[in-house]
């Protein structure tokens, strides 16, 4: 029953020409502009957070919840001192129609593409401190599960979840663990008796997806092997779904505001020359050190509320210098 | 034996039973939303329920009672002598295919049912063209099959494929059912094409029941303007669409 989600030739030329022309359908004055960032953080617990992307008239185009659990487990016999990370992301028919044929995998609905892409984004990076997670060596570790639901989609899934994983492993508190003759004494699960332990997010990556749209037809660009018209490709950041599928290659880059490039991936398309890559990670530089400030302050602010009357227990005092 | 009924708005709701019923007024053609139930044909107390939440609604032409039920939803069922925007997805020896509505059936478009339809004399669409057609013919089991012509006269009326000539630009709108119907039926009280037209944007216009507008301007950014106008006017009051209009014009034509 659920089929495709079908353009037809006069969105297609329509999209396109508009992309020509630096505009976008949903309102946006730019290729490189994103779409506004919100993000929710649930009051009554830990890591659990909403993430939504809007269109510059208000309304929500692509929206994700993250929900961090944790657990004890024993860990790996290869890595005694290590915890364990693991993200989990389904996309069903409840996000949309399109992605209900799960059976045939195509490039929009390649949950598993992309969520290996986050899990190894964090993980290889260092960006959790697994060493952290250690509770007995060779005993118990922190077994950290990271769930991922997308509730809305309108393209820049990349973005949205990146955003959300990183806000609540930042925002996440695991119990604490007493250890006494290197065994658990107590596991402190209630957080109003003793307060939790924060874990080791060493930096913030973030991911950005580019994507592609040529515009001389592939014959063409066979034809000029040596591709001496540099330029004639538009590039677009957080596409929305009908872009994406309009688009002839995209490239990922997961970048952190030190300027290192965390990760980075091509999965085929148009070729591209190598300074393009370069470019393309400068571009999304500015980006992502404008997300790592809206991360932050929203966990500033989340943090601010709970801890509302916090200045009355502080042993402070306001220095007096004379 | 026409119908009276007071300028009141019934709401109803799936299950219920319809008001002329109540009352015992013939009705001789049901409209969306209803179901005749068959349970007790015998003894003629079969009795019409409504199966959408919604208003309804009583006209009458020439001597037949017509009732329907005016609600709101986004994907398009097909219903016959609906006027339809099609999305051409594959053709075959017989007949294209198309598309009306994302994520359901598909529907056929046979070469017969377009004007001056001889064995040789086939349209040339391509997979992606939209056509602007009737719905023919709704048959249990099998594709509902649309036309491209009057079947009446054979005239062209019309239908056909929606192209912009060379130089202008069209777009295709996708917006929920009870506004289409609005934009296309009511145009005594609905007035937003008229008042885009007084604010200078020309343009061509076809609007089908399953929740497609299609829009053909000469400029790029007209045909934008006139996109994001009606985008925008689909989820407001009527009487703040001349703020919007104005607000759209500004941004994109001065």
């Amino acid at each position: 029953m659920a089929k495709e989600l079908e353009l037809n030739n006069t969105e297609k030329k329509f999209i396109l020409s508009l992309l020509a022309q630096n505009q976008r359908l949903d309102g946006r004055k730019s290729l490189i502009e994103t779409r506004n960032l919100d993000i929710k953080i649930n009051p009554d617990a830990y890591g659990d957070v909403y993430v939504s992307l809007l269109t510059p008239e208000g309304s929500v185009s692509t929206r994700v919840h993250c929900k961090i659990t944790a657990d004890i487990v024993k860990p790996k016999d290869k890595r005694p001192f290590e915890g364990s990370f693991y993200v989990n992301c389904e996309i069903n028919g409840l996000t949309g129609l399109q992605f209900e044929n799960y059976s045939k995998p195509n490039s929009m609905s390649s949950e598993g593409y992309y969520t290996r892409f986050l899990e190894s984004m964090i993980l290889r990076s260092n960006a959790l401190d697994l060493e952290q997670l250690c509770i007995i060596a060779g005993e118990k570790v922190w077994d950290i599960r990271l769930d991922l639901h997308v509730l809305e989609y309108d393209g820049g899934f990349l973005e949205c979840a990146s955003i959300a994983c990183l806000t609540s492993l930042l925002h996440f508190k695991r119990p604490y663990v007493e250890v006494q003759n290197e065994k658990i004494h107590k596991v402190y699960t209630d957080l109003d008796e003793r307060d939790g332990v924060n874990l080791g997010v060493l930096h913030i990556p973030i991911a950005v997806k580019f994507n592609i749209f040529q515009q001389l037809p592939t014959e063409e660009l066979i034809k000029q092997s040596n591709n001496t018209n540099p330029g004639k490709e538009l590039v677009a950041i957080d596409c929305t779904i009908k872009e994406e599928m309009l688009s002839n290659g995209e490239v990922l880059v997961a970048l952190n505001k030190n300027r290192e490039i965390v990760q980075l991936d091509k999965p085929g398309g148009v070729p591209l020359q190598s300074y393009k890559l370069l470019e393309l990670a400068n571009m999304a530089l500015p980006m992502v050190e404008n997300i790592t400030s809206k991360i932050l302050k929203a966990i500033e602010i989340d943090e601010s509320k709970r801890n509302e009357y916090a200045y009355l227990l502080s042993a402070e005092n306001d220095r007096y210098d004379g | 034996m026409s119908i009276e009924f007071e300028e009141q708005q019934n709401l109803i709701l799936p299950g219920d039973l319809l008001e002329c019923e109540k009352n015992n007024k013939i009705i001789h053609i049901l409209g969306q939303g209803i179901y005749l139930t068959y349970d007790n044909m015998l003894y003629h107390n079969n009795k019409l329920l409504a199966t959408n939440a919604g208003i309804e609604q009583y006209k009458t032409i020439g001597s037949n009672n017509v009732c329907n039920i005016e609600y709101n939803s986004k994907r398009y069922i097909p219903q016959q002598g609906d006027y339809v925007i099609a999305t051409v997805t594959n053709s075959y020896s017989t007949h294209f295919v198309c598309s009306i509505a994302n994520f359901s059936n598909t529907v056929h478009l046979p070469y017969a049912n377009f004007p001056q339809a001889t064995k040789k004399n086939r349209p040339k669409y391509e997979n992606g063209d939209l056509v602007y057609c009737r719905v023919k013919l709704l048959r249990k089991n099998l594709p509902a099959e649309l036309e491209c012509m009057d079947s009446e006269t054979g005239n062209k009326d019309g239908f056909g494929i929606l192209e912009a000539e060379a130089g202008r630009h069209s777009a295709v709108l996708n917006c929920s059912l009870a506004y289409c119907r609005e934009l296309l039926f009511n145009d005594k009280e609905f007035l937003l094409l008229t008042k885009l037209v007084k604010n200078n944007l020309g343009f061509e216009v076809a609007i089908g029941v399953n929740g497609k507008i299609w829009i053909c301007t000469k400029s790029l950014t007209e045909t934008l303007c006139v996109y994001k106008i009606l985008e925008a006017c689909e989820k407001v009051n009527r009487s703040e669409h001349d703020g919007i209009i104005e607000k759209f014009v500004k941004e994109f034509i001065k």
